[in-house]
């Protein structure tokens, strides 16, 4: 794989400055190959992991966070919900369910047991215990039962930390509790009145000075907790702009913002014309925003550029180890497990409101459900998510990944993809062909934030 | 356009800034570059510039053996550009950097600690009440983690035999390649109770011999090695000759009796030694990071566990509940054996040649010596 600037070796992940005279360049692409560059790669040998009961039991005894969609219920009905009428699917009827305390209870003291196995290589870690929605607040109860249990089950190899995202309607109402309780939220906000429109109440009416009266208060009543603890996210769309967003919440409440973009899957047919003109795309908006300095400065290695940027530095060049161990293992034999979906439950544990387990919130239950909880019992189907997971791989392997420019560095998860379609089709598929001009887009965008370059690698760990 | 003088990410560079010199390292082919004065100057800025700076025609004029030797040797040149060109520079990220986290509040120190246990070394000293009980419960424990290695050094056989004997049973079902040590005194006892040390191959079994205690017998037993402990010509040539062609064996010097001599001629580093050296880019980053002959090694010894051979202080004792994670973090996070490259430590610290050297062993440890070589490039 060779760009038109750079040679690049995909086994030393060297990218080396083409000289521009022709000799020179010839003499250093021999001398390249002399020290073994380019040699051929036995793509499917990599590519030929398995996925297996073990990588799941590994995954809970080192879970690192359970989320529980405590109702489906919420006070606002914001234009662009993913549960809302822009989308179909499954996943946009709600039918306002609240998680019963007996399924989280179960879960906990099923995952209480996994970390207490051997299987748990850590010491203290924490798992970080979080509360989805809906609107989480609008169950409060269920909340504090599972605070309160929670607290009561900890040990040494439970060590829990809580979050939770919310609307902050209800904060003034529950700050004090959240406060005591050292929780991490995830504020929803999109920056000024006009920004923060389509977050209405159910009639349509417009929410924004609720939403900043609850905000006030907790910022002004709890100000040590305020700056450690509140975090704030925007979506961008057509009325408003990182920057508004950005510059609103920093100059009201001196924080950054995590920033999103409607989310482009499972959109409703006849709803296309109207989604379309919602969307906005973050690194589009932000390129051409008067404050793109300020903002990335602010921003730093948190900008989303830059952090495409930093996942290219951390997969296509030499200087990431993951563990100190990696300094004694010879990487060149690892074999992968195909695609970049994660090892289910390796980041994240969701449990819907009707007791349904999945590896994550962010894609559809018609494909991801690998457990279910009961009055009596949690049961995880090993034997279906393995059988499952493997034959997806495999449908994908012979069309696509095999030839595929990502194989070894994928980070597409099949649970986006379009699974119940006979013919799988991978959107993220490039021909290995491809690969100067998907290397060289990559670079460019390097070129332009390079003052970042050293400031990845000094400071970016991904958990 | 400009022009920018360049070195590619494969040239590592060791400076010594207060004697003007550095080494530049090609980790494609492991050859070694010395440079000083104004070159030294250039390289310092280069480097100080993300591998690329520009710079004039009269700079082309004056350092034009500088960059002959870049070009030569295939590890820099000169780039024509209005850009400034974009070299992806070695800097070591290690994600799981388990020291670092105490200042990153996002992330838990104590991460996957398990994987970080690659060897256990157990001792059988001249006390007999050893706390066998704790040690097999510590190798249960660690059932998840990374350990690859047991080495078992039976001093005292007598003095242990019962605990050596669950040890090597509990052993032969845990599969975790074990290397035995036994000095030759007692080998026959413990080979005739314990014959599986010999014909499992789980086991590999090593006989000490030292001190001219040698008996012509040994060299008719199969399945085993033997080391032979020197300290001194004299002891060398004695075991030498009465060597016979069917045994597998090996030297070892016994660093705290053999004289300055002997190990100035043995086993010192001369200039040829380090222009020979080949590493890896892993290699050679490892010996920026860690310590490869110490890291993730426990060494249990009179019921205390410790960080190396040669430490002192004991990071848990037998005598106490063990908790094998609180033990590994300990030796990772708080002792900093693991860690002891030879950047930390003069004179190799000052030493263009401290990221090639091989890493400091429990040798130079025990003699509290740290450059055995001649070289000392500074
Ligand atoms: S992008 Fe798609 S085709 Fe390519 S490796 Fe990933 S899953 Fe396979
Ligand atoms: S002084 Fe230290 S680093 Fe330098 S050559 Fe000698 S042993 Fe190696």
């Amino acid at each position: 794989m060779i760009s038109e600037e750079f040679f690049y070796d995909n086994e030393t992940k060297y990218f080396i400055l083409k000289p521009q005279n022709e000799l020179n360049r010839n003499k250093k692409e021999d001398y390249l190959k002399s020290v073994g560059f380019y040699k051929e790669q036995d793509k499917r040998k990599k590519l030929s992991g398995r996925f297996t009961e073990d990588h799941i039991k590994d995954s809970l005894a080192n879970a690192l966070q359970v989320v529980f969609e405590v109702t489906e219920s919420c006070n606002l009905e914001c234009k662009y919900c993913g549960y809302g009428e822009l989308y179909s699917g499954k996943n946009s009827k709600r039918e306002k369910t609240n998680l019963p305390l007996v399924y989280a209870i179960n879960f906990l003291n099923y995952i209480n047991k996994f970390l207490n196995q051997n299987l748990n290589r850590s010491l203290n870690k924490s798992i970080t215990i979080s509360f989805y929605g809906g609107e989480p607040l609008l169950n409060i109860e269920f909340i504090k039962s599972v605070v309160d249990y929670v607290n009561k089950i900890k040990n040494d190899n439970f060590n829990p930390r809580f979050a939770m995202t919310t609307n902050a309607l209800l904060l003034k109402k529950h700050i004090a509790f959240l406060a005591e309780n050292n929780f991490r939220l995830l504020v929803s906000l999109d920056g000024n009145k006009n920004n923060n429109s389509y977050r209405v109440y159910p009639n349509g009416k417009d929410a924004f000075n609720e939403i900043i009266e609850n905000i006030d208060f907790a910022y002004h009543n709890y100000p040590d907790f305020f700056r450690k603890s509140v975090d704030f996210n925007s979506v961008i769309h057509n009325r408003n702009s990182v920057s508004e967003a950005f510059k609103y919440i920093n100059d009201k409440y001196k924080k950054n913002t995590n920033l999103s973009e409607l989310n482009t899957t499972g959109v409703n047919e006849d709803k296309k014309y109207e989604f379309w003109e919602k969307y906005k795309n973050i690194n589009e908006d932000l390129n051409q925003s008067e404050d793109y300095r300020f903002i990335r400065d602010k921003l730093s290695v948190e900008m989303p550029v830059i952090g495409q940027v930093s996942k290219f530095i951390h997969i296509y060049t030499n200087n990431v180890y993951q563990k100190y161990i990696d300094f004694f293992e010879v990487s060149s034999n690892n074999t992968y497990l195909p695609t970049g979906t994660c090892i289910p439950f390796s980041r994240k544990i969701f449990i819907t409101s009707k007791g349904k387990i999945l590896p994550c919130e962010r894609i559809s239950d018609e494909f991801s459900t690998m457990g279910y909880i009961s009055e009596s019992d949690v049961f995880i189907d090993y034997e279906r998510i393995i059988n499952s997971m493997n034959g997806i791989y495999d449908k994908l392997l012979d069309n696509y990944c095999n030839h595929c420019f990502y194989a070894d560095k994928c980070m597409q998860c099949i649970f986006n993809l379009d699974l119940s379609k006979d013919k799988l089709v991978c959107h993220g598929y490039e021909h290995e062909s491809k690969s100067t001009q998907i290397i060289s887009n990559y670079l460019n965008t390097l070129k332009k934030e390079r003052k970042f370059y050293k400031k990845i690698l000094k400071e970016v760990f991904y958990a | 356009m400009h022009k920018w003088l360049y070195l590619d990410p494969y040239a590592e560079i060791t400076f010594n800034h207060s004697r003007g010199k550095c080494l530049i390292f090609n980790v494609l082919d492991s050859k070694k570059y010395l440079f000083e004065g104004e070159e030294y100057k250039m390289i310092k800025r280069i480097s100080e510039n993300g591998y690329s700076t520009k710079i004039t025609n009269s700079d082309i004029k004056e350092y034009k053996s500088l960059i002959n030797r870049f070009e030569d040797n295939f590890f820099g040149g000169i780039y024509t550009s209005i850009d400034k060109p974009l070299i992806l520079y070695p800097i070591i990220n290690i994600q799981k950097n388990l020291r670092k986290f105490k200042k990153i509040s996002y992330r838990d120190q104590g991460t996957d600690i398990l994987e970080n246990l690659l060897e256990l070394s157990i001792h059988f000293k001249n006390n007999s009440c050893i706390k066998i009980d704790k040690i097999i419960q510590l190798i249960r424990d660690a059932e998840n983690s990374s350990l690859k290695k047991i080495n078992v050094f039976i001093d005292s056989y007598s003095l242990n035999k019962e605990a050596v004997e669950i040890l090597i049973s509990f052993l032969k079902t845990a599969k975790i390649k074990t290397y035995i040590e036994i000095n030759i005194k007692e080998y026959y006892s413990f080979i005739n109770n314990l014959p599986d040390a010999k014909s499992n191959e789980i086991f590999s079994l090593q006989v000490i011999i030292a001190d001219f205690d040698f008996s012509e017998k040994i060299m008719e037993e199969k399945n085993i090695r033997i080391k032979f402990k020197i300290s001194n010509e004299e002891e060398y040539n004695y075991y030498f000759n009465k060597i016979s062609n069917n045994i597998e064996y090996n030297f070892e010097i016994d660093y705290s009796k053999a004289d300055a001599n002997f190990l100035s001629e043995n086993i010192y580093l001369n200039e040829e030694d380090i222009q020979d050296i080949k590493l890896t880019k892993q290699n050679y980053d490892a010996n920026k990071m860690l310590n490869r002959n110490l890291f993730g090694k426990l060494v249990i010894k009179n019921n205390a566990i410790y960080s190396c051979e040669n430490s002192t202080k004991a990071i848990a004792s037998l005598d106490n509940e063990i908790n094998l994670k609180q033990i590994l973090f300990d030796a990772l996070c708080k002792s900093n054996y693991w860690f002891f490259t030879r950047n930390n430590i003069m004179p190799c610290k000052s030493c263009l040649y401290k990221n090639l050297c091989p890493p400091i062993t429990e040798n130079e440890l025990q003699i509290k010596k740290y450059n055995l070589c001649n070289v000392l490039a500074m």
